[in-house]
C-alpha cells in the first residue's frame, strides 16, 4: 500500500478535528474533535513506521504514547467541562469569556 | 592597589545590604552616620588611589596605540578574571589617570550627601532606604568608572539607574506626586532605551573585533570609518547621548532634576551626567576611532547647538531647581564639544569640564535645595527677591556658585570650557576646521548667554528691595552642616580655578 | 569687626602695591613662569613679570587704590566688609593684569575685574538702576571679553606660546596677526567703553563714587589701554588693527564728548569723559609710534590722577548733598551756600576740571599736548592719514571738553549773573523749584578721611605734567589752549544767559542704548521663550508621543483577548499554517 493514502487519510481526519475544534460551540465536541486530531497523528505514526521499519518500531511506541496522553487528556477535559457546567449551567464554550481582559484591570 | 579598588567597589555594595538587613526603625540619624562613615572609607580609598602619574593607557591624536609608548603607562590596579566565559566576558576593571579624578568625585560627592543628610532629611524620612540606594550607585558609578570590560561597563552603568529612580519616586517633590512619578519613569525609561541601543553598538563592536575587553579594544581598535563600525559608533554615540544629555535628547533632565531631592540632584547631576561623557572618551573615541572621525561634526553640532538651546531655555525658566538643571545641558554641551573636536586640547578640556561641572553645579544644587528646603518650593515668583538681604551668606554663595558656574576665569569652571574652545579652534587635523571654527564662535555666544541667565537668577533672587520682600521668620541662614558640606566644594572650585595643572598635569600627554 | 578686618587689609593691600612699586622702581627687568601644565604643543600655565611699564602701573593703581580705600572708610558704612573685600580683589585683580606675562593670566585678572565691577556697581542692589546697570556692564565685558579669548587663541596657537614675552610679530603670519590682534581689540573696546560697546560705562554710575573712581581711574578701563601698551610690538605690527583702532578712538572721543555735553548729572558727564579721554589715549596708541605710546601712557597717569579726584568730589557732593544731579545741586548754588561749605571740595575739583579740561599749567595740558604733538610728528613727518585725522579729532575734543568741564563748573558752583532772582535751565525742570527752601544748615564739608585723598589727589592733578620733563612744542601748546578757550566761552556765554540747550538726541545718547536692547535683548528673550515652548512641545511632544503609542498599541493588543477560545485557537492555525508555508517558500 502506498504511503500516500493513510497519509491522506490521517490529512483528512485532521482537517476534520480543527474544523471542529474552531467551530463546535459544544465543549464535548470540542473535546471529541481534539481526539480525531490525536487519531490522525497516531495514523501518521503508525503509518511512518510501517514505511520506514527502523526495526525498532519507534512509531507504533509513540503511538501508544499519544493514546496514553490521550486518555489522560481527556479525562482532564471533561473534568474542566463538568466544572464549567457546574460553574455556568452550560457547555457552551462561546458563552464562557471567562479569560477576556476587563477595561478596569488595565494600568 | 587592586585591593583597594576591589575594596571601594564592595564596601559600599555590601554596606548597603547590610543596611537593608537591620531593622526599619533604625535611626534616620543613625543611617546617615552609617553611611558618612563608609562613604568616607571609600572616599580615603580613592584618594589612595591617586599617584603622581602621567598619561592615558592608550590615547595619541587618534593614532591607534600598537604598543604602549612612551606616554602612555598601564592600568593600576587592575583585576581580571573570567566572569562569564562562554561569551567571553571577564571582570576586568582597572583605573587610569582619567578615571582616578572621576572616582574621588563620586566618593566625593556621596560622602558629602550622607553627611548632609545628617541633619537636613526629605520630608518623607525613611532615610536607611535613601542611604542604601546612595551607596548603591556609588559602587555602581565607581564600578562604571573603573569597567575595563565592556559588558561590566554596560552592567554598572544599569545598576545606577534603578535606585535613581526610585530616590525620585520615592524622596522627591512631596508637592507633586503625579509630577514626580513621570520624572522618575521619563528619565529611567529615556535612560534605558539609550543603554539598549549602546548594547546593541556593543556587541557590533564584539562582532568586529571578537572581544568585549577595552584594552584590547584600545591597543588594536575597530577601524574603518564606515559600514558596521559606523553604524556601532552611532548606536554607542546615541546610548551614551542620553546620558550625557546632548540636545535634543535631555527632555528628561530637567524634571529629573527638578523633582529630585536635594542629595539626588547633586547625585545624578554630580556624577550620573558624567558617565556618559565618560563613556564616550572611554570607547567611542579610542575604539571606533574612525567612525568618530565620521561622526565628529554631528557630535559637535548638536553639542553646540545643547550650549546655546540649554541658555536659552535657562533665560525663560521660572523654577530654581529646573533653571540649574538647563544649566547642566549647556555645561555637558561644552564636553560633548571638546570631546568632538578630538584634539588634545579639547580632550583635556572635557575631561576637566567633567570634573568641574560636577563640583560646581553639586554646590549649585545643594545651595538650590537649602533654598528650597526654606521655602517650601523653588519657584522664583514664590520664593521673592533679596536674599541677599534675608540669608546673605546663602546669598553670597549663591552668587559665588554661580560666578563660577558661568565660568569666570580664576575658578573651576573656566578651564574646561576655555580648553574645549581652544580644541574646537585647532581641531584634530582629520576634522573640518571651518566647521569647528564656527562651532568655536556659536559656543563662545553661549558662554555670554550663560552669564545672562546667571545674572538674571542672581538678580531676580538675590537682590531686589528688601521692604517688599520681608524675611520669614523660620528662615535662618547657612547652617553648621551645610557650611561642613558646602565648604569642600568652595575650596575644589577655587583650588581647580587657580591650579588647573593639578589635573591638566595628571593626564600628562594624552 | 569683620569689616574692620577688611577696611585694614584693604588700606594695608593698596599701600602693598605702592610699595611693591617702589621696591621694583629701576630694578631690571625680569620674568618668572610656574604652575605650567602641557596642551599638545602649548603650555598654559601662569608667568609674571617686571618691567618699567608694571611699575608704573603698580604705582598708579596703588596710589588710586590706596585713596580709595582710606576714602571709603568715612564714605561707606553699610555693607563695608564686602565692598572693601570686593575692592581689595578688585585691585588686585588689576594688579595681576599688570604683572602678568601669560596671556592666561592677564585674562583672568581682565574678567575677575569684570565680576568685581558687577558685584560693586549692584552694591546698592535695592535699586533698580544699580541692578540693571551692573547687570549690562558685565555681559557687555563679558560679550567683548569672548573676542578677547579668540584673539588670544589666534595669537598663542599661531604664535606656539601664550607667554607675553615670547610674542614675536616677526614669526606670526601677518593675517593670523590681524586676526588676533583684531580680536583682542574686540576684548579692549569692550572694557574700555569704546564705541560700540560704550553703553554700559554711563550706566555703572548708581555704583558707590569711589568705586567710580577705581573703575575709571586705575584699574577696569584702564586695562584696554595697558594692555595695547604691553602688546604695541604686536599691535603695531598690524597696519589694520591699528587703523581700526584710530578709527574706533576718533569716533568715540567725539560721540562720548558730545553725550557729557547733554549730560545733566555730575557722574554722568565724568563718566562720558572717562569713554572720551580713554578714546585720547587709543588715538595716540593707534599711531604705532614709541611717541604715540609714551603719550597715551602719560595721559594715563595723569587721567587717573584727576579723573580719580573728580570722582571722589562728586561722591563727596552726593555724601553731603544727597545727590549728584544738576537740579539738586543748583537749588543750593542758588542759595549760595555749595562752593562756600564744600570749600575744599570745590577747589580740589577746580583743579580736576581744569586738568580733564586742558587749561595751561595742569596735567592734563601737558599729557594731552604730548600726545597732539606725538600725532603732529606723525602726520608731518611720516605723512600719515592716521595722523591727521588723529590730530583733528583731538584737538576738536579738546573744545568739547573744555566746554562740558566749564558748564560743570559753572553750572554747579556759581549763581549765574543773569539769574538773580530770575529762572534758568535747571530751575525751569526742577519740580520742587518752588517749594521751600532745602535745609542748607547741616550742609559742611566732609571728613578728613575724605578730604585728604583729594588733597592728595590734586596735587598730582596739579604737578604730574611737570614729572615728564617739560619740553613744550609752543606752537601745539598755544593751538590747544585757544581750542580751550573756544570751548570755554560758549559755556560760559550760555551760562550767564542762564540758558543749557541740550539737544533731544544727545540726551538720548544717540539713541544707541534702545537700539542695542531692540537688537539684542528683545530678541534673545524671544529666543529664550521659543526655546522653553519648543522644549515643551515639540522635544517634549515626542517622548510623550513615543510613551502614548505604547500605551495606545497595548491597549490595542487587548482587544484580541476576546475570552473566546476558539478564536485563539483560530489565530494559532492561521499562525502555523502562515509558518507552514513560509518555511515551504524559503525553502524553495
Amino acid at each position: 500500500m502506498p504511503l500516500v493514502l493513510p497519509l491522506l487519510l490521517a490529512v483528512v481526519l485532521f482537517c476534520l478535528g480543527v474544523y471542529g475544534v474552531l467551530s463546535r460551540r459544544n465543549a464535548i465536541t470540542i473535546l471529541m474533535s481534539l481526539e480525531l486530531m490525536l487519531n490522525a497523528v497516531n495514523l501518521n505514526l503508525v503509518a511512518f513506521d510501517a514505511w520506514h521499519l527502523d526495526g525498532l518500531a519507534t512509531g507504533q511506541t509513540l503511538a501508544v504514547f499519544v493514546i496514553t496522553v490521550a486518555a489522560a487528556e481527556i479525562g482532564l477535559g471533561l473534568a474542566i467541562v463538568l466544572l464549567l457546567f457546574r460553574g455556568h449551567g452550560h457547555v457552551d464554550a462561546d458563552a464562557a469569556r471567562d479569560l477576556v481582559e476587563h477595561e478596569e484591570s488595565a494600568t | 592597589m587592586n585591593a583597594i579598588l576591589l575594596g571601594i567597589l564592595a564596601l559600599p555594595m555590601l554596606a548597603a545590604l547590610a543596611l537593608w538587613a537591620l531593622p526599619i526603625t533604625l535611626g534616620d540619624r543613625l543611617a546617615a552616620l552609617y553611611g558618612a562613615v563608609v562613604s568616607g572609607l571609600v572616599l580615603v580609598g580613592s584618594v589612595l588611589l591617586w599617584q603622581r602619574t602621567e598619561g592615558w593607557f592608550a590615547y595619541s591624536e587618534l593614532q591607534p596605540v600598537q604598543q604602549l609608548g612612551p606616554n602612555a603607562r598601564p592600568l593600576d590596579a587592575v583585576t581580571d578574571v573570567p566572569w562569564i566565559p562562554p561569551l567571553n566576558v571577564r571582570f576586568h576593571i582597572g583605573v587610569d589617570s582619567i578615571s582616578v579624578p572621576l572616582i574621588i568625585l563620586t566618593a566625593l560627592l556621596t560622602f558629602l550627601c550622607c553627611i548632609y543628610s545628617l541633619k537636613i532629611t526629605p520630608r518623607i524620612g525613611r532615610m536607611r532606604s535613601l542611604i542604601a540606594l546612595l551607596l548603591v550607585i556609588e559602587a555602581g558609578v565607581i564600578g562604571a568608572f573603573s569597567a575595563m570590560d565592556l559588558v561590566l561597563f554596560f552592567v554598572c552603568f544599569e545598576i545606577v539607574l534603578i535606585p535613581m529612580w526610585l530616590i525620585i519616586d520615592i524622596w522627591g517633590d512631596d508637592h507633586d506626586p503625579a509630577g514626580r512619578k513621570r520624572a522618575a519613569t521619563t528619565f529611567v525609561l529615556m535612560t534605558v532605551f539609550g543603554s539598549a541601543l549602546m548594547l546593541l553598538g556593543f556587541l557590533l563592536v564584539y562582532r568586529q573585533a571578537g572581544t568585549f575587553d577595552l584594552v584590547q579594544l584600545t591597543n588594536s581598535p575597530v577601524l574603518g570609518g564606515h559600514g558596521i563600525p559606523l553604524v556601532a559608533a552611532l548606536l554607542v554615540a546615541v546610548g551614551l547621548a542620553v546620558k550625557v544629555p546632548l540636545w535634543p535628547l535631555h527632555i528628561w533632565l530637567p524634571d529629573a532634576h527638578a523633582k529630585a531631592p536635594t542629595v539626588g540632584s547633586v547625585i545624578l547631576a554630580g556624577i550620573l551626567l558624567k558617565l556618559g561623557t565618560y563613556g564616550l572618551i572611554r570607547i567611542l573615541v579610542p575604539v571606533l576611532p574612525d567612525a568618530t572621525v565620521t561622526i565628529a561634526p554631528y557630535l559637535g553640532g548638536f553639542s553646540t547647538v545643547a550650549i546655546i538651546a540649554g541658555s536659552l531655555a535657562c533665560l525663560g525658566q521660572t523654577d530654581l531647581k529646573r533653571l540649574i538643571a538647563y544649566s547642566s545641558v549647556g555645561h555637558m554641551g561644552f564636553v560633548g564639544l571638546g570631546i568632538a573636536s578630538l584634539s588634545d586640547a579639547g580632550m583635556k578640556g572635557a575631561l576637566f569640564a567633567n570634573i568641574a561641572h560636577g563640583i560646581i553645579t553639586g554646590l549649585l544644587f545643594f545651595v538650590a535645595g537649602a533654598i528650597k528646603d526654606r521655602h517650601d518650593t523653588s519657584d522664583l515668583r514664590t520664593i521673592g527677591r533679596a536674599l541677599y538681604a534675608r540669608l546673605p551668606r546663602i546669598g553670597a554663595l549663591l552668587t559665588f556658585a554661580c560666578l563660577a558656574s558661568l565660568g569666570l576665569p580664576g575658578l573651576a569652571g573656566f578651564w574646561g570650557e576655555m580648553l574645549v574652545l581652544l580644541g574646537a579652534y585647532d581641531p584634530s587635523a582629520a576634522l573640518p576646521q571651518a566647521t569647528f571654527r564656527v562651532f568655536m564662535v556659536v559656543a563662545g555666544l553661549g558662554t555670554v548667554l550663560t552669564a545672562a541667565y546667571f545674572l538674571r537668577l542672581i538678580r531676580n533672587l538675590c537682590q531686589g528691595d528688601p521692604a517688599e520682600n520681608p524675611a520669614s521668620a523660620f528662615a535662618v541662614d547657612l547652617s553648621r552642616i551645610e557650611l561642613i558640606t558646602w565648604s569642600p566644594l568652595v575650596v575644589l572650585t577655587v583650588l581647580l580655578g587657580v591650579w588647573p595643572g593639578l589635573l591638566l598635569h595628571q593626564w600628562g600627554i594624552l | 569687626m569683620i569689616a574692620t578686618v577688611w577696611r585694614v587689609a584693604g588700606v594695608g593691600f593698596s599701600l602693598l602695591l605702592v610699595l611693591i612699586a617702589a621696591l621694583l622702581y629701576g630694578a631690571a627687568p625680569e620674568q618668572a613662569s610656574f604652575l605650567n601644565s602641557q596642551i599638545g604643543d602649548l603650555t598654559i600655565g601662569f608667568a609674571v613679570r617686571t618691567d618699567d611699564l608694571t611699575v608704573l602701573l603698580l604705582a598708579v593703581v596703588g596710589v588710586v587704590a590706596t585713596c580709595v580705600q582710606v576714602y571709603s572708610l568715612s564714605y561707606l558704612h553699610e555693607r563695608a566688609s564686602s565692598y572693601h573685600a570686593l575692592v581689595t580683589l578688585f585691585t588686585a585683580a588689576m594688579a595681576t593684569v599688570v604683572v602678568s606675562d601669560s596671556l592666561f593670566l592677564l585674562l583672568i585678572g581682565w574678567e575677575v575685574m569684570g565680576a568685581c565691577s558687577y558685584l560693586l556697581i549692584s552694591h546698592y542692589w535695592e535699586r533698580r538702576d544699580a541692578r540693571s546697570g551692573a547687570v549690562k556692564a558685565f555681559l557687555m565685558t563679558r560679550l567683548a571679553d569672548v573676542g578677547f579669548l579668540f584673539g588670544i587663541f589666534v595669537l598663542g596657537v599661531g604664535a606656539g606660546t601664550f607667554r607675553i614675552s615670547e610674542l614675536d610679530p616677526a614669526r606670526i603670519s601677518p593675517g593670523v596677526l590681524t586676526a588676533g590682534t583684531l580680536l583682542l581689540l574686540v576684548g579692549v573696546v569692550g572694557k574700555s567703553a569704546q564705541v560700540p560697546l560704550q553703553t554700559w560705562l554711563p550706566d555703572a554710575m548708581p555704583g558707590p563714587s569711589p568705586v567710580s573712581a577705581l573703575i575709571h581711574a586705575a584699574t577696569m578701563v584702564a586695562a584696554g589701554v595697558f594692555l595695547i601698551a604691553r602688546l604695541y610690538d604686536v599691535f603695531s605690527a598690524s597696519s589694520t588693527t591699528m587703523t581700526v583702532l584710530a578709527i574706533i578712538a576718533c569716533v568715540t572721543m567725539l560721540f562720548a564728548a558730545l553725550c557729557a555735553m547733554a549730560a545733566v548729572e555730575v557722574k554722568r558727564v565724568l563718566a562720558w569723559s572717562t569713554v572720551s579721554q580713554l578714546a585720547i589715549m587709543f588715538s595716540a596708541l593707534s599711531l604705532g609710534t614709541r611717541e604715540g605710546r609714551h603719550a597715551a601712557l602719560f595721559h594715563l597717569v595723569t587721567h587717573a590722577a584727576f579723573k580719580g579726584l573728580l570722582f571722589l568730589c562728586a561722591g563727596v557732593l552726593l555724601h553731603q548733598v544727597g545727590s549728584a544731579a544738576f537740579v539738586v545741586l543748583r537749588r543750593y548754588t542758588r542759595r549760595g551756600v555749595l562752593r562756600n561749605r564744600l570749600r575744599v571740595t570745590f577747589l580740589t575739583m577746580t583743579v580736576g576740571l581744569a586738568a580733564l579740561a586742558g587749561v595751561p599749567g595742569f596735567a592734563g595740558f601737558f599729557s594731552k599736548d604730548t600726545v597732539l604733538e606725538a600725532a603732529w610728528d606723525h602726520a608731518h613727518h611720516d605723512g600719515s592719514v592716521i595722523g591727521w585725522v588723529v590730530l583733528a579729532s583731538v584737538g576738536l575734543t579738546a573744545s568739547l571738553t573744555a566746554f562740558y568741564c566749564a558748564r560743570l563748573w559753572l553750572w554747579v558752583f556759581f549763581r549765574s549773573p543773569a539769574l538773580a532772582g530770575a529762572i534758568g535751565a535747571f530751575e525751569v525742570d526742577d519740580p520742587m523749584a518752588d517749594l521751600e527752601d532745602p535745609d542748607t544748615s547741616k550742609l559742611k564739608d566732609a571728613s578728613w578721611l575724605m578730604l585728604g585723598p583729594l588733597v592728595l589727589l590734586a596735587v598730582g592733578a596739579l604737578g604730574l605734567g611737570y614729572v615728564d620733563g617739560l619740553h613744550l612744542n609752543w606752537a601745539i601748546a598755544l593751538g590747544s589752549t585757544v581750542l580751550v578757550l573756544f570751548g570755554v566761552l560758549p559755556a560760559y556765554s550760555l551760562w550767564s544767559r542762564g540758558a543749557d540747550p541740550r539737544p533731544a538726541v544727545l540726551e538720548r545718547e544717540l539713541g544707541v542704548d534702545r537700539a542695542y536692547h531692540g537688537i539684542f535683548v528683545g530678541p534673545v528673550r524671544w529666543l529664550a521663550k521659543l526655546s522653553v515652548l519648543g522644549d515643551r512641545d515639540v522635544i517634549g511632544a515626542y517622548v510623550r508621543a513615543a510613551g502614548r503609542s505604547g500605551t495606545l498599541a497595548s491597549q490595542g493588543l487587548r482587544l484580541l483577548q476576546t475570552g473566546n477560545v476558539q478564536t485563539y485557537l483560530t489565530g494559532a492555525v492561521v499562525g502555523v499554517v502562515a509558518l507552514a508555508i513560509l518555511a515551504g517558500v524559503i525553502a524553495r
